[in-house]
């Protein structure tokens, strides 16, 4: 159980909150010249962050307001909360040791590059 | 609201339960709840203008004059509480009063109840149920906040804390009501309140 610290409300309980997955993922604004690969890129393709992930949360049973959160995923501490449209805040970006000082990648890290290889979803055409 | 004489409150096949020197819990039917959302200073103008109330700016305040409170929900959303009728009243004149103005102002008095809870041991019941600091130092008289009761999303509005013990009064949704009674109503069983059975005696399941 977390005690997630919203913006507007403080400290609450994690039951009183939902969870929106990644933050700071732009919608593409030339969506109709996309191909299906690329789109499919951007609705379905998620970093899988071992360390610090930037991602959005609701306070559902409080004041229904989003707002963004850094945690940890490896030690699920969060390390800041900020309002929905302002960037990170810095500082956090190396990355904290995990508990077990697992490498970054091969223990489920940057999970959608490993997934998909060498495909640049820039690039166009089917995925490899 | 509604005007239809066959109106019925959410809880009226309930009667209050408990004694008011241990626990004790009854519903307040048919108050009047506004909410308001929008810029807090537009709004908030409006507000003052119509009501006297300066809309409180932080969570868990409220802020009160004539009959009408006006609850914290969010930084732009508050909930207006009124006695019962007057709802209409102070809608209309909220409306007139924020015309050309960018809002919301809506009618949520059928769509939510009021049950209370009070006595000395109403933080106590309500402890079993509700994860939030309920103690006086975290939640003051004069204070609401909205939070989850079980599985319920309910406002929780201490009214008064004194000698006599607290008065909570609940703010819950019509489809909620039932539940959060028989919860409450099980919470309190070690202060005397009787067993209430839900409605088509399904038993309550308040999950992990």
């Amino acid at each position: 159980m977390l005690l997630i610290p919203c913006p507007y409300c403080g400290a609450r309980d994690q039951t009183e909150f939902g969870y929106g997955g990644e933050a700071h993922r732009a919608r593409p604004t030339d969506s109709d010249r996309m191909s299906d690969a690329q789109w499919a890129h951007y609705v379905f393709m998620r970093k899988n962050t071992k360390g610090v992930f930037a991602e959005r949360w609701v306070h559902a049973a409080g004041c229904r307001k989003w707002f963004n959160a850094l945690r940890n995923t490896a030690t699920d501490e969060i390390l800041a909360v900020y309002r929905m449209g302002e960037p990170p805040p810095g500082g956090f970006t190396d990355g904290l040791p995990t508990p077990a000082g697992e490498p970054a990648i091969g223990s489920g890290n940057d999970g959608s590059t490993v997934a998909l290889g060498a495909f640049d979803p820039g690039a166009g055409g089917d995925r490899p | 609201m509604s005007t239809d004489p066959r109106r019925r409150s959410p809880l009226a096949h309930r009667q209050p339960i408990g004694t008011a020197d241990t626990l004790h819990l009854s519903e307040l039917p048919f108050w009047g709840l506004l909410s308001v959302r929008g810029d807090p200073v537009a709004v908030g103008l409006a507000v003052r203008e119509v009501l006297g109330i300066d809309l409180p700016g932080a969570v868990k305040a409220t802020a009160g004059a004539g009959g009408v409170t006006a609850l914290w929900q969010s930084p732009d959303e508050w909930l207006l509480v009124t006695e019962p009728g007057r709802e209409g009243e102070v809608q209309a004149r909220l409306t007139d009063a924020l015309a050309g103005r960018h809002h919301q102002l809506v009618d949520l008095s059928d769509y939510d109840t009021i049950i209370t809870v009070a006595g000395p041991a109403a933080r106590a019941a309500l402890a079993k149920l509700i994860a939030l600091d309920l103690h006086p130092r975290a939640l003051a008289a004069g204070q609401a906040v909205s939070t989850l009761l079980a599985k319920a999303t309910v406002r929780l509005w201490l009214v008064q804390d004194g000698e006599a013990g607290p008065a909570f009064r609940l703010i819950v949704r019509r489809s909620h009501a039932d539940y959060v009674w028989c919860l409450l109503a099980d919470a309190g069983r070690q202060w005397g309140l009787p067993p209430q059975e839900p409605i088509g005696r399904v038993p309550l399941d308040i999950g992990a």
